[in-house]
């Protein structure tokens, strides 16, 4: 608890600074807007959340991105294929593809960087080669609105993706805090030989949390598709992976695994979120838009650490 | 005549964690070139002591004197730089440098000159003698991976000697060599002080401290329980300052193993030995004790047999039906659990809480539908730490809060609601205190009982005679012989595993 | 579920094999017509010139991988297939960046291009790099241009008119004045300053006010949120300016999400799908297009000629401006069509 705590009183005073700079930081629109944001965002962070706990790594996920999105595009609009149809499909293979990271990494033992890495370089060369390096889109609403209202609507004022995000992190809390597989997942996180010698099926656990990530990832990318409507397969999700891996470390997942909350990666994305968003309501140059974030979060991460340290009663030495 | 103070005096010192008074005004001395020995039961704080000698823990009251001087210590590179080096007993060695490296780590020679590139020749020439004073036959080019924990504690105390400490703290640097690495280590001991090096050895071996002390300080609760010196150092006069009354010789293993096998092993072929088979049974409420010399391939048995390395070749019959174990779930299912040797590696989760250690293999039973009961899981846990008297604040205390002991329960504790047709204790009761050593003995022969075969690897040779109904031992991958309790001893014990085998009693070997 | 190790490792190997295999024949090479033996096209005989026998490997290299290219590519194409003495590669740097420039030209020389049409990143400081590559063969810029390069000549848009059409347009859709708000990809881009530059001079003296100009590094989820809360900081905009080609349908799509369209106006460059969707709906009051089908057309003419002998196929202001034309509302038809001639699609 202690380290979520942490950085959400850092997002609260975030969010208390720009409210007061810029009252409409509270606003519908800015609140709905960045709702949106968290919700695409928050979803996949959450996939990656499970597979650093695990230990390892998704690097590949922009890509997959970038990937899914041509794949829907051509399906939806070449293909004709209705919308539900197209949006399983590429969140089935998307689940295909972190079957196969899982796979290559506890059989074949390899590492996850080096595994996602290549994906990443992979998946991103065959979006431009099957778009045929053109830039994808969906038109103008052609029969998949449904489809397009998850993304772009709201209900009852909340944007979709934020109700899926809301729903999706719901049931992946009782499956990582109380679930069976959640105890599993931490242990091997923790201790994966130790973990093998209680009797865990350590093989099936770690491919289970590449599978999940893989599903959450897809969800996550036909809603990003469909937010910007169109997909360019050179550029697409560009970095996203690292803007989950940030929101998840930030919450509290250690890249040596064995420790995170969804709790925490949802404050993490939203802190991730907020930061952009000010630099936009605060008038800051865009040039500065990445500065400030890696400065905001250093600073967080630095004042944590020293939160934490301060009880140590090491130097008082009471000599009589 | 000036009188040379003592090379390291701690007086009154108090010490509180949370309300529990860890020390009480305990007074340890060690003069120049004495081989002071610190027992006591777990919990009786040596360890805490010894952490306030490291800098770790700061004393709420008491001082500090070394060489006279009052001093502050408050890291590990304090207490160096006045002359106290340590050797662990949990080791810290770092396994992808070699030997040299890991000795002098921090500290390694260079050449002169802006660049200070380390003098390689320099560092491998100096740790090549001290592992030769130190009777180790490996180079100090051989990277600290391929090493057996044995060697690496060796490494551990060439590290400290090669600080020329004035006083070296040795926390239980037997638990884990051999009969004859730790009669070099305690010659080397001697030799030390001899050149005037003080040593505080910290060990449950009474054996050896009768052999070397010159002095012996008991601690229990928390305070100090005694001194002994000279003549006085005996084995019952130290246990009984260590638990407060008088134990009663322990008791012989009961004979009531039966006849019939229950857990037979034909022709198991490890990986590390493949061209060598092993053999043997072990009847229901038998416990069978493995020994021999590190490095004899009984640890490979163990991890074959409960699933961990796949064997090369070999049957196992169980209740005289054949079963295939290809991995750990394989054994459990079948009943076949494993106590492992490095129980911080391997037996327990130590970042994770005692509850979520214990209920790790069974988790399924406290989690009807996928989702685990809080409640069920915390009954499950205390009742199976209860049985075993872990001494812990609660079943959420973190496992790595735990003395050596304690630990070592929680492993057992692992397995004990499972009901356990076989069991496989790896070095059950390394660096374990006299207490909890008694009550792991007493649980292994209350699991006997209930009909249990058990299998005992260990490299104490008292607990081997102690425990074992009857002992198989092992010499490079292959059983030379099994002994009944009536042709006990420690020479044939010892003659087998250097390799001679029994005329009369040879197993089959390869 | 024991998959060995070792059918696993075959199955991926096999996998990526056929994937690679899969992928060879479809490369960067734009003949049209597949697999064409060497020398020969098999469609379009009607070759103009191509008296001399040579052919000339030339290749076109544009600035990012947007879809504005993809039209140019039609142009290329074209020109390609009319003409017999060249051969035609086209090249797209993924992320947009002059270090991606330099790679592929120093591919390109090194496998003996003759004539390369280049729309570069950073002018100001690639032109070592065009030097370079115009001592080995003949360079002509395309869509941005280096003047203090060595370049032969410069096809494309005069960005900074361009702009300036943008300026009036805007003034057009403002009579009254009122604030507006500029967004692009990134400013640092040669053709983002000209036309920021002339938007401006179209502006001074009017009670138009720029706020800013926001940037989102091709990142479209940026590009479409810094929109939202632009509008958020300042709802009285006015008008909202896209300098970059998907800028247009990311204001057209954070105004759809935000109830506002038709409330705020839109001024953008260039003719994505949703873009000429827009114009003719009227939510984009215009759009400045810009031609790339001439581009790439052009500019490979131009090289053709000139290696094939034709000295007059320089202009001698080494400038051959292609004009940009304003589509409105009622121009989007007109221009649709053509654009679909163009592309060769009905």
């Amino acid at each position: 608890m202690r380290k979520e705590l942490g950085i959400f009183l850092l997002l609260a005073a975030l969010c208390a600074v720009v409210a007061v700079v810029n009252p409409r930081f509270l606003g519908a629109a800015n609140l709905q807007n960045m709702a949106r944001l968290i919700g695409m965002y928050g979803i996949f962070s959450i996939g990656l959340g499970i597979v650093i706990i695990t230990g390892g790594i998704d690097l590949s996920v922009g890509s997959i991105f970038a990937l899914l999105g041509v794949v829907l595009a051509m399906l939806l609009t070449d293909q004709g294929w209705p919308g539900p149809l197209g949006a399983i499909t590429v969140v089935a293979g998307s689940m295909g593809l972190g079957l196969l990271h899982g796979l290559l990494i506890t059989r074949i033992g390899l590492q996850p960087f080096i595994v996602t890495l290549c994906g990443l370089l992979f998946y991103r060369g065959l979006a431009r080669f099957v778009a045929e390096d053109e830039t994808k889109g969906f038109g103008s609403a052609r029969g998949f609105e449904t489809l397009q209202s998850a993304a772009t609507e709201s209900v009852l004022g909340v944007p979709m993706p934020f109700v899926l995000l809301l729903v999706i992190a719901a049931i992946m809390w009782v499956v990582l805090h109380r679930s069976v597989y959640g105890r599993y997942l931490f242990a091997v996180g923790k201790n994966e030989e130790a973990a093998r010698y209680s009797g865990v099926r350590t093989r099936r656990i770690i491919t289970g949390a590449y599978v999940i990530s893989g599903a959450l990832a897809g969800i996550a990318g036909v809603l990003i598709a469909f937010y910007t409507n169109s997909i360019a397969p050179s550029t697409h999700g560009n970095f996203n992976e690292l803007y989950g891996i940030a929101a998840a470390v930030l919450g509290g997942c250690s890249l040596r695994g064995g420790e995170g909350s969804i709790l925490g990666i949802l404050i993490g994305t939203a802190l991730l979120q907020v930061l952009q968003n000010l630099v936009n309501l605060l008038g800051i140059p865009s040039s500065l838009n990445f500065a400030v974030m890696g400065a905001v979060i250093l600073v967080g991460v630095i004042a944590d650490e020293l939160f934490k340290r301060r009880p140590s009663k090491g130097l008082s030495n009471a000599i009589s | 005549m000036t009188i040379t103070p003592p090379v390291l005096e701690m007086a009154g010192i108090t010490k509180r964690f949370s309300g529990v008074v860890a020390l009480d005004q305990v007074n340890l001395t060690v003069g120049q070139g004495e081989v002071v020995a610190l027992i006591g039961e777990n919990g009786a704080g040596k360890s805490t002591l010894m952490k306030i000698l490291g800098g770790v823990h700061a004393p709420d009251a008491g001082t500090i004197r070394v060489g006279g001087t009052p001093v502050i210590i408050r890291s590990v590179g304090d207490a160096m730089a006045r002359g106290i080096g340590f050797v662990h007993q949990e080791l810290n060695v770092l396994d992808n440098l070699d030997i040299a490296g890991n000795v002098f780590l921090g500290r390694e020679p260079v050449h002169g000159g802006p660049l200070r590139l380390i003098d390689r020749k320099r560092l491998h020439a100096e740790t090549d003698a001290l592992l030769e004073r130190l009777g180790i036959g490996v180079s100090s080019r051989t990277s600290l991976a391929a090493l057996s924990l044995a060697q690496r504690q060796m490494v551990e105390i060439a590290r400290a000697l090669s600080q020329n400490a004035r006083l070296v703290l040795m926390d239980e640097p037997t638990s884990s060599l051999t009969l004859s690495e730790t009669e070099r280590l305690l010659q080397v001991v001697t030799e030390l002080r001899a050149q005037g090096v003080s040593i505080i050895y910290i060990s449950h071996r009474l054996g050896e401290v009768e052999q070397i002390a010159d002095r012996v300080e008991v601690l229990r609760d928390g305070k100090n329980a005694g001194t002994l010196t000279g003549e006085g150092i005996r084995h019952d006069a130290l246990v009984t300052l260590m638990v407060g009354r008088d134990i009663a010789a322990a008791d012989k293993a009961q004979a009531a193993a039966t006849k019939t096998p229950r857990f037979q092993v034909r022709g198991l072929q490890t990986a590390r030995y493949p061209e060598r088979t092993v053999s043997f049974s072990i009847g229901a409420g038998e416990i069978l004790g493995f020994a021999g010399l590190v490095g004899a391939g009984r640890t490979e048995v163990a991890q074959a047999l409960f699933g961990v390395e796949r064997a090369r070749g070999g049957s196992v019959l169980l209740d005289n039906k054949a079963i295939s174990i290809t991995s750990p779930q394989d054994a459990i299912a079948s009943g076949i659990y494993l106590i492992p040797e490095d129980r911080r590696r391997f037996g327990l989760i130590t970042d994770m809480v005692l509850r979520e250690n214990v209920t790790l293999p069974a988790l399924r039973r406290v989690a009807p539908a996928g989702l685990i009961q809080r409640g069920a899981e915390q009954e499950t846990a205390r009742n199976a730490c209860g049985s075993l008297n872990v001494k812990a604040p609660s079943v959420e205390a973190t496992a790595s809060t735990l003395s050596g002991g304690n630990q070592q329960k929680v492993v057992l504790a692992k397995w004990l609601s499972l009901g356990p047709k076989v069991l496989l204790f790896d070095e059950p009761t390394r660096g374990i205190d006299v207490g909890a050593k008694a009550e792991i003995y007493e649980q292994m022969r209350t699991l006997a009982r209930a009909g249990a075969a058990i299998l005992m690897i260990s490299s104490d040779m008292e607990e081997i005679l102690h425990v074992s109904d009857r002992v198989a031992v092992m010499h490079e991958g292959g059983i030379t012989g099994v002994l009944d309790r009536a042709d006990f001893s420690e020479e044939a014990i010892m003659r087998l595993a250097v390799g001679r085998t029994e005329k009369a009693k040879a197993v089959a070997a390869a | 579920m024991s998959v060995s190790r070792k059918t696993l490792l075959l199955g991926v190997a096999a996998g990526t094999f056929l994937a690679l295999s899969g992928g060879c024949t479809k490369s960067d090479n734009t003949t049209a017509q597949p697999d064409a033996p060497a020398g020969q096209s098999a469609g379009n005989t009607a070759a103009t010139g191509g008296a001399s026998g040579e052919k000339f490997q030339v290749a076109f290299v544009t600035n990012n991988a947007s879809d504005f290219w993809t039209i140019a590519r039609k142009g290329v194409e074209k020109a390609d297939a009319e003409l017999a003495n060249v051969d035609v590669e086209f090249r797209l740097p993924a992320q947009g960046t002059a270090a991606e420039q330099q790679q592929i030209v120093d591919d390109l020389l090194a496998t003996g291009v003759k004539g390369i049409a280049i729309s570069p990143v950073n002018p100001e400081n690639q032109t070592q790099m065009l030097n370079k590559a115009a001592k080995q063969a003949m360079l002509v810029t395309q869509d941005s241009d280096a003047p203090k390069s060595d370049r032969a000549c410069y096809v494309g848009t005069d960005n900074r008119a361009a702009g300036r059409q943008a300026g009036e347009l805007i003034k057009e859709a403002l009579p009254n004045g009122g604030k507006i708000m500029l967004f692009v990809g990134m400013i640092d881009a040669q053709n983002a300053q000209e036309r920021y530059q002339g938007i401006k001079e179209a502006l001074q003296g009017t009670k138009i006010q720029i706020l800013a100009v926001r940037t989102d590094e091709t990142d479209r989820v940026r590009a479409k949120a810094n929109v939202v809360e632009a509008l958020v900081r300042h709802p009285d905009i006015a008008c909202l300016v896209g300098l970059w080609s998907y800028n247009g349908p990311a204001i057209l799509g954070a105004l759809k999400d935000m109830n506002k369209v038709g409330k705020v106006k839109i001024v953008c460059f260039d003719e994505e799908e949703d873009t000429l969707a827009g114009v003719k709906a009227g939510s984009i009051y215009a759009t400045v297009v810009q031609q790339p089908f001439e581009f790439g057309y052009q500019s490979v003419v131009l090289l053709a000629k000139a290696l094939g002998g034709d000295k007059s196929a320089v202009p001698a202001s080494k400038l051959q401006i292609v004009p940009t034309l304003v589509i409105k509302q009622a121009d989007v038809d007109a221009f649709q069509t053509k654009l679909n001639q163009l592309r060769g699609k009905s």
